[in-house]
């Protein structure tokens, strides 16, 4: 008998391919559901049910208001959890994409970019994809050098699960108008919004400036103001886009 | 639809398509972690957490690269560190009506029972990391490079082991022998 068996048949691994063959491993445990739940970061089992029914409850008057949010490109998410803290893999900054220059810019998204002209030219121009057609952001930046305001545009017309969800577990809604269309002002301190990029990885772009948000839709096209220090201020500088 | 489909999909948040990939791989993770915990119920949840890992890194994972190597990795690292934590170790067992053998006779059905019992009990007494690379690549059928994967290491660490592994277990059969 040598140490090693031969290349092609041992006497051993035939041993083993026949154990093998009669080996009685457990079966394998259903998956899926668990694995959604955990994805979905859902509390699984029969808490679900109680913690929907409650957060139905507890969001009823929000949803009432929110019920005609027509603002394309954004899906309201009712979580009942908070989003920080912020898991592994999650992109915890904000990712605004590329910075670009304005005509660059203009290149690469499907939609013909709009600009506050009560601002003037921003200081940064950022594309990001998806969303389907592009995203674009508008920066101006503070004095400190932060970011002061921010105006993101992006196509009404792609899927719901394509761009932002907006959580919206305790955050404040107010109906309002930017020219002649619905637009909604919604604050109530951090909202998180955050879509999947590419990657696959959760984007959180919340600003966290907690500062109340501007949404509205026109031409095709979603508007977001964010930064602007009241209503008023951020209905004045939606109605300058042109 | 194939891998690339799902994965694809499962990209621009199909949670649906995530979860056919969930059933298409989930005996090979719970198979592969069961081999390395010893246990089903941890085994499990390493797969489980695999799946929801390999989820959040699907971004990652480069369009022309092979998912089961990749799923691999993931649940195999899951596994691993459950591992640590691991109680005892639930035994690998024989079918109670193991595969017929071809015209064999009563005597013959029974020495070859008796051979498999004794197989295991010898695989069962290696050290850990000799039963996890045997049970691999024989109970899982897993390649070479899958258990790489599954096992985080170089290849030619797993060839290496095998080898050990298999020479232990030769010898630990003729001790029994004796």
């Amino acid at each position: 008998m040598t140490d090693q068996g031969s290349p092609i048949v041992d006497g051993l691994e035939l041993r083993l391919a026949d154990l093998a063959s009669a080996i009685d491993l457990p079966p394998t445990p259903p998956m899926r559901e668990a694995v959604l739940d955990g994805i979905r970061r859902r509390p699984s089992g029969r808490w679900r049910l109680a913690a929907i029914a409650l957060a139905l409850v507890v969001l009823a008057a929000t949803v009432a208001a929110l019920v005609t949010f027509g603002v394309g490109g954004l899906r309201l998410v009712p979580n009942v959890e908070t989003l920080s803290p912020l898991p592994s893999g999650v992109v915890a900054e904000r990712a605004l994409g590329e910075r670009l220059s304005l005509d660059a810019a203009r290149s690469r998204i499907a939609f013909e970019p709009r600009l506050p002209v009560a601002l003037g030219t921003p200081d940064d121009v950022y594309v990001i994809e998806p969303p389907r057609g592009g995203a674009l952001t508008l920066v101006w930046r503070d004095a400190a050098g932060g970011i002061g305001l921010l105006v993101t545009e992006l196509r009404a017309d792609i899927g719901p699960d394509a761009f932002e969800k907006l959580v919206i577990q305790g955050v404040t809604v107010q109906r309002t108008i930017v020219g002649d269309v619905a637009a909604w002002w919604v604050g109530g301190g951090e909202h998180p919004f955050f879509y999947r990029d590419a990657n696959g990885a959760i984007v959180d772009t919340t600003l966290r400036l907690a500062e109340p948000t501007l949404f509205w839709e026109q031409d095709g096209i979603t508007f977001r103001i964010e930064g602007a220090s009241d209503i008023d201020d951020a209905r004045r500088l939606a109605e300058s886009i042109r | 639809m194939t891998d690339a489909d799902l994965v694809e999909r499962a990209r621009r948040g199909d949670d649906a398509a995530f979860g056919l990939l969930v059933d298409r791989y989930a005996e090979l993770a719970f198979r592969s972690a069961l081999l390395i915990c010893g246990d089903p119920d941890e085994a499990r949840d390493a797969a489980q957490e695999g799946f929801i890992n390999a989820h959040r890194a699907i971004g990652r994972f480069r369009h022309d690269a092979e998912l089961r190597p990749w799923l691999l990795r993931i649940v195999g690292n899951a596994a691993r560190n459950r591992r640590r934590g691991a109680g005892r170790r639930t035994r690998l067992a024989l079918r109670a009506s193991p595969p017929a053998q071809v015209a064999a006779s009563a005597e013959d059905e029974l020495l070859a029972v008796e051979r498999r019992r004794e197989l295991l009990e010898a695989i069962d007494g290696l050290r850990h990391e000799d039963r996890v690379v045997i049970s691999l690549r024989w109970f899982a059928e897993l390649s070479e490079a899958e258990i790489a994967a599954v096992l985080d290491c170089p290849r030619g660490t797993v060839k290496s082991r095998l080898s050990r592994a298999m020479q232990r277990l030769r010898a630990s059969l003729s001790e029994m022998d004796r």
